[in-house]
């Protein structure tokens, strides 16, 4: 069963002369619990495709499902509500807050939710112990190797139990060893049953993927 | 769901310590400003309505007889106009258009007071007779029925004058003293002078002052109020009386539109007794001083506005380039389910908190100095609180163009 489709989607920047179609009456549909790798040469639309399905850009034309619903946005409020427990998003350079603590920003997935403190806790923990990164709760980002800023990252992304993930170029940053070890904590994830689409460049992490999607000019 | 607030504004409180600091100090030196302008505005607002606003001022009108003494003195007993003089006297102390009053200073020998009196009560006449220290005499103000009801002087404990108080021909004469009295007098007492006695009738409150005229006040604590010259025999005393009034007496008018001189005209051309004249409390001597005075309250409040205005500036400058800090920590925010508004109004809540601080010295300040706020607070916190306001609005406009696309496409961290 799909999660979301897209039918027809069209995004372009600039106007008359100066005018860029990005993506072209695309059709893709990202199946429940699928690992999808989107990958594509630069420009080729990669991020705009993750954006829009995040609710972060607004395709020109076309349609976008969700979970059988049409999704419209207009606004970055739209998108900000569409996203709470939908979608969890992964970037390449973390987007952590370096004046919270690793625990805190693993949390802030969960404050806009309508869960206790105390659950709130227990989920944080079981999310922190679940990357095993528990031992650096109260550490800062600062503080934290690249692998660790990534695992806090992801622990942002999941600890509101999203539908699906959206990681942009999640191990972009990092060396072999940690992205080995980031690629594992996402593939235990899709097998756990959370639905991905990963975006990225590399050959060795679109094999990991369950499909791949090239997107060309 | 307030876990963001009270997390956000612990992070912005450490993290930017340093810009808050300089928040801190902005907001406190306006706030200072503000206060301190708007204090001396409203003091220099009442000083000007109590001395040059014609529609206040006109309501008191002194008066003054224009005799020429070779033609004879109206106010000798043995003259013949003095009967007249009485006749004016009682006409214009019954007019219905006005409350007559007035005052004399008299000084009280030192011999008929208790020992124990210190002997700095007297020190301001020591100068003026060149009297050594303790055996000066005490000062004395005969104050006219009506006056201490007009000029607000009451009395502490005991009781005030009664209308029979001021009637002559009585064995006893009332008399009220000064606050710094109270030590060393009772109701009740007696003092003795020129065989007369008086009564200890009551003390005046601390620091009751009398308006001698639109310049000048005496502070009565360590003065022996008197309602008539009780030392004096009754024809005497009539007479001083009388001389008082049409020579040194105001008039407080009942209507202010009463035409004053023509009324006073009415009187003196009935009995054909000399002119007077009448002068209003209009503050004309002082027309000069009024324009200054009325510049002193335009430029204060400009000098207000001005110093709130360079407070804005400052202050929406610190909060902008705070604020262009902040942008990839509200992406984050957005990116993980946190709306904008509420970005935003925590970042209201923190400048709430700021501004309540800022008025702490002002309040303080005001309460070390003069024991109460002169100038609401409300006043000084609703002019901070649109201070405040005007410099968010830029960073409110920031926020509202935060771009996520371009955050998502950002490389670095």
């Amino acid at each position: 069963m799909a999660l979301l489709k897209l039918n027809h989607l069209s995004k372009s920047y600039g106007k008359d002369e100066r005018k860029t179609v990005v993506l072209d009456r695309l059709d893709l549909a990202i199946e429940e619990g699928e690992m999808l790798a989107v990958m594509g040469k630069s420009g080729s639309g990669k991020t705009t495709l993750l954006n829009i399905i995040a609710g972060i850009d607004y395709p020109d034309d076309g349609e976008y499902v969700f979970q059988d619903a049409p999704v419209r946005l207009r606004k970055t409020s739209d998108g900000v509500r569409f996203r709470r427990n939908r979608i969890g998003i992964i970037v390449q350079h973390f987007a952590l807050v370096n004046d919270f603590t690793v625990y805190d920003n693993v949390e802030m997935g969960l404050w806009e939710t309508k869960i206790s403190q105390k659950d709130r806790h227990i989920r944080t923990m079981e999310i922190l112990d679940q990357l095993d990164i528990r031992s650096l709760a109260n550490r800062y980002p600062p503080e934290l190797s690249g692998g660790e800023k990534q695992r806090t990252a992801i622990g942002r992304a999941i600890v509101g139990k999203p539908r699906l993930i959206l990681a942009d170029e999640p191990t972009g940053a990092l060396d072999d060893q940690t992205e080995h070890n980031i690629m594992d904590i996402l593939t235990k994830l899709n097998q756990d049953g959370t639905t991905m689409m990963i975006i990225t460049h590399d050959e060795d992490i679109a094999k990991r993927c369950t499909r791949v999607v090239k997107l060309t000019k | 769901m307030l876990r963001f607030f009270y997390k956000n504004m612990n992070r912005t409180l450490i993290t930017y310590w340093k810009t808050n600091l300089l928040i801190m100090a902005d907001l406190i030196l306006c706030a200072l400003m503000i206060f301190i302008m708007l204090q001396n505005y409203s003091f220099a607002l009442e000083e000007y309505r109590r001395y040059y606003r014609n529609e206040e001022l006109a309501q008191k009108y002194s008066i003054f007889s224009l005799y020429d003494k070779e033609q004879g003195d109206p106010f000798d007993t043995n003259s013949q106009m003095y009967e007249i003089t009485l006749q004016v006297k009682e006409d214009i102390e019954n007019s219905n258009l006005w409350t007559p009053y007035y005052h004399l200073l008299c000084f009280f020998p030192r011999s008929i007071f208790v020992d124990d009196l210190p002997s700095d009560f007297d020190a301001q006449f020591a100068s003026i007779f060149q009297q050594p220290p303790g055996v000066t005499d005490v000062g004395g103000l005969m104050l006219s029925e009506h006056l201490m009801t007009i000029q607000n002087i009451r009395v502490q404990e005991g009781r005030e004058f009664t209308h029979d108080d001021y009637l002559t021909g009585g064995e006893t004469c009332a008399i009220i003293m000064g606050n710094d009295f109270m030590p060393y007098y009772d109701v009740g007492d007696i003092i003795v002078y020129r065989d007369r006695e008086a009564e200890v009738v009551g003390f005046l409150e601390d620091n009751s002052f009398l308006e001698i005229d639109e310049l000048d006040m005496c502070n009565l604590d360590r003065y022996v109020v008197i309602p008539r010259m009780f030392f004096l025999d009754d024809n005497e005393s009539n007479k001083e009386d009388s001389f008082l009034l049409i020579n040194a007496g105001i008039l407080s008018l009942k209507d202010p539109k009463t035409d004053v001189q023509e009324e006073i005209n009415k009187i003196t051309s009935k009995y054909g007794w000399h002119p007077i004249q009448c002068t209003p409390f209009d503050g004309s001597a002082y027309s000069n001083t009024g324009i200054v005075s009325q510049k002193n309250i335009a430029l204060l409040l400009f000098l207000a506005i001005v110093s709130g205005l360079l407070c804005l500036v400052a202050l929406s400058n610190i909060l902008y380039k705070r604020t262009m800090k902040e942008r990839p920590t509200h992406c984050t925010m957005l990116l993980s389910g946190i709306p904008l508004w509420k970005i935003n109004l925590s970042l209201i809540i923190e400048m709430a908190f700021w501004t309540s601080i800022a008025m702490i010295p002002v309040v303080t300040l005001s309460y070390y100095e003069f024991g109460q706020m002169f100038v609401s607070p409300l006043y000084i916190l609703g002019f901070l609180a649109l201070i405040v306001v005007l410099s968010m609005v830029p960073i409110f406009i920031l926020n509202g163009k935060t771009n996520l696309d371009v955050f998502m496409r950002s490389r670095n961290e």
